[in-house]
């Protein structure tokens, strides 16, 4: 009975590496999470036939096990059937690989004494499973990095890497010192450091998939008030016309009264008064593009409030094929972050160079600006000096998703005290790549 | 010796921008200068192909008669050359300015914190047009401005010039390209290749392990050097002068 559950308990862990292994490459099609589980238990009932299977040829066992892989597989991730037969065999011969490097190292070690215990050959097979479970989280590491796993930083990871390195070598122990007494006990403790190597690993995927949901969350609310920050800014430039128009007429009608007195000098006084007061008010940049002026603008007169200047190098923009929503996002973090970190600065030059322009078939965005100390980049993002760690790149973020929808390219650096941001658009690539 | 022109119907603009231009050029050690002062557009034109004179002219947009934007038309048609900065209130009229080829707008209530930016880029590119190099080519001895060359590249112990508009030509003579380096940096010059040795100003664009040039030509980039070309790159890009 106890060798049933045992050899049921190593299926369990075999048909989970197959899966992590999976995931490493393909994402599932099927988004049902009874399809998970669904899958999970056809793979080890498989695995479970096929071993009952009182076949005398290896290697047909083998090939069977194989094929159940790669039917259950090619159900649960509708992939290219050579791809999925390849991953199929890959894993197969990583098992194979694995069982027997370790059977090797645990001869050498024990120089052969090894097979006097089934209690050695039981702990054997389990110390494979963990090493190919630790193997294939490095893989995941190492090749998804889209994956959950790469959202834990290095130190994080480096420490969740100690349990299942301290299980190996515990097992590795276990299995060359001798059975006697303790064997069931050592058994026991054995099932159960691997089983909550498991159960650590599946805690923690969950944890950081709860994670990646709420900055999903983040962003979408970012993109939300930067859409808020676009209708905000049209309302303004709106509500500042409106105003204007009224002002207008109040100031003609005084200057019809002024006239009609024959008060010339009196009026030409009051129009040189009205001009002054009008350029004061006025906007700064023209673009020839409603949306690029409001936001300039209102970023402008933000700047200029805080004694930051800004160099701008702009031409028409009226041609320009990013969508309004999209601009209001790309252009509203840029210039935010130049300005806080303009902000930052305490003595010396203020002065954020801007630039939008179009060239031929290539559009240009960039934003310079000096920074108080140099910028670290940490997981490919500015490390950011807000106190709220969950907004860590977020602007960043929405800026790259936006960049990427549009088959633009981006770069940024931080040298001798100051950080460039540059994207980089292609009308043709952007036409061939519309979403 | 640099000669500036400030040109605004406001007196009391043209004081504030005669004394900082003053204060800048003295931080930057240029004692050498002379800034005259012009109270309309009209006064500037009458000077005709004397205009030249000037390589730096501060033009103020709103001016009675002739406003800013026609009299720097006047001036391109003397000289395309000379750095003419724009002094205004708003950039209604930006459009219109570009295509003169103005430096920068200096918005009138930032004066302070926006001159002595503009005149940094102005000094770098005076730098960057007035570089020249005399060296004894194999078709002879040439003095090259250094703003024309596009590119260098080097062939079995040749380096090769390849010199830009108005003509192209190309000059070589045997040479290293690492003293060559060292000795164009300050001008923009790019590694990006152990055989070129690119002017940045004529980079058009980086693909995937290829230059292209803004006439045409691929130059090659090693795969193991394209990050760190492409930052360059666009780091440059933001980075107007």
């Amino acid at each position: 009975m106890i060798v049933i559950i045992q050899g049921l308990i190593l299926t369990l862990f075999e048909a989970f590496g197959c899966i992590m292994f999976f995931n490493i490459f393909f994402k599932a099609r099927i988004v049902y999470k009874w399809s998970n589980y669904l899958s999970f238990f056809s793979l080890v009932l498989g695995f479970l036939c096929v071993s009952l299977l009182e076949a005398e040829n290896y290697f047909l066992k083998i090939l069977l096990v194989i094929l159940v892989i790669i039917v259950i597989m090619w159900v649960y991730y509708k992939n290219y059937i050579l791809q999925i037969v390849f991953l199929a065999v890959g894993f197969y011969a990583l098992v194979y690989a694995i069982d027997y490097i370790m059977v090797a190292i645990i001869q050498s070690l024990t120089e052969g004494s090894v097979w006097l215990h089934p209690f050695h050959s039981t702990l054997l097979a389990l110390l494979c499973k963990v090493v190919l479970f630790f193997i294939i989280l490095l893989l995941s590491r190492q090749l998804n990095k889209a994956g959950s796993l790469n959202l834990i930083t290095d130190s994080e990871w480096i420490r969740f890497l100690f349990f299942p390195i301290l299980t190996i070598i515990s097992l590795v122990g276990f299995t060359t010192v001798g059975g006697g007494g303790s064997a069931k006990v050592a058994l026991f403790v054995s099932f159960g450091l691997v089983t909550a190597n498991f159960l650590l690993f599946l805690i923690i995927r969950d944890i950081v998939q709860r994670e990646r949901n709420m900055l999903d969350i983040r962003i979408s609310e970012e993109r939300t008030k930067n859409q808020m920050n676009m209708y905000l800014s049209m309302e303004d430039s709106y509500e500042e016309q409106k105003t204007r128009i009224h002002e207008f007429k109040n100031q003609l009608e005084c200057m019809k009264q002024l006239l009609g007195a024959k008060e010339f000098e009196k009026a030409e006084k009051y129009v040189n008064g009205i001009c002054n007061s009008w350029t004061e008010e006025m906007n700064y940049v023209n673009t020839n593009h409603a949306i690029i002026n409001a936001v300039l603008n209102q970023k402008f007169k933000l700047a200029k409030s805080k004694g930051i200047a800004m160099v701008l190098s702009l031409n028409d923009l009226s041609d320009v094929f990013i969508s309004d929503e999209d601009l209001v996002t790309l252009l509203s973090n840029l210039l935010d972050n130049a300005i806080e970190a303009c902000e930052k600065i305490i003595e010396g030059n203020k002065i954020i160079k801007f630039r939008f322009l179009i060239e031929g078939v290539k559009i240009t965005i960039s934003a310079r600006n000096p920074v108080k100390d140099n910028i670290h980049i940490l997981n490919n993002y500015p490390v950011t000096t807000k106190s709220n760690t969950l907004e860590h790149g977020i602007g960043m973020r929405n800026m790259e998703a936006v960049i990427k929808r549009y088959g633009g390219e981006y770069q940024y650096s931080c040298n001798d005290g100051y950080f460039t941001y540059t994207m980089i658009f292609e009308r043709l690539i952007f036409e061939r790549h519309p979403n | 010796m640099i000669k500036i022109a400030v040109c605004d119907d406001e007196t009391m603009f043209i004081d504030i921008i005669v004394s900082e231009l003053k204060s800048i050029l003295i931080n930057k050690g240029i004692s050498e200068y002379a800034i005259h002062t012009f109270s309309n557009g009209v006064e500037l034109c009458k000077l005709e192909n004397k205009i030249s004179d000037y390589q730096i002219i501060f033009l103020d947009i709103n001016m009675e008669q002739l406003n800013g934007l026609q009299t720097a038309y006047y001036i391109r048609k003397y000289d395309k050359n000379i750095f003419i900065v724009f002094i205004t209130a708003f950039v209604d009229y930006a459009m219109e300015g570009y295509k003169l080829d103005a430096v920068r707008f200096i918005f009138k209530d930032m004066l302070k914190e926006m001159l002595p930016e503009c005149m940094d880029a102005i000094l770098k590119r005076m730098h960057l047009k007035s570089g020249k190099i005399i060296k004894d080519f194999l078709e002879g001895r040439k003095e090259i401005f250094v703003d024309r060359i596009l590119y260098i590249e080097s062939r079995k112990h040749k380096l090769y010039y390849n010199i830009g508009k108005p003509n192209q030509e190309q000059f070589s003579l045997y040479g290293k390209m690492d003293d060559l380096e060292d000795e164009l940096k300050e001008y923009n010059f790019l590694r990006i290749h152990k055989s070129y040795l690119v002017n940045m100003n004529f980079l058009e664009s980086i693909m995937p392990y290829k230059a292209m040039m803004y006439n045409g030509e691929e130059l090659p980039i090693p795969r193991e050097k394209y990050k760190i070309i492409k930052e360059h790159f666009f780091v440059e890009k933001g980075d107007f002068i």
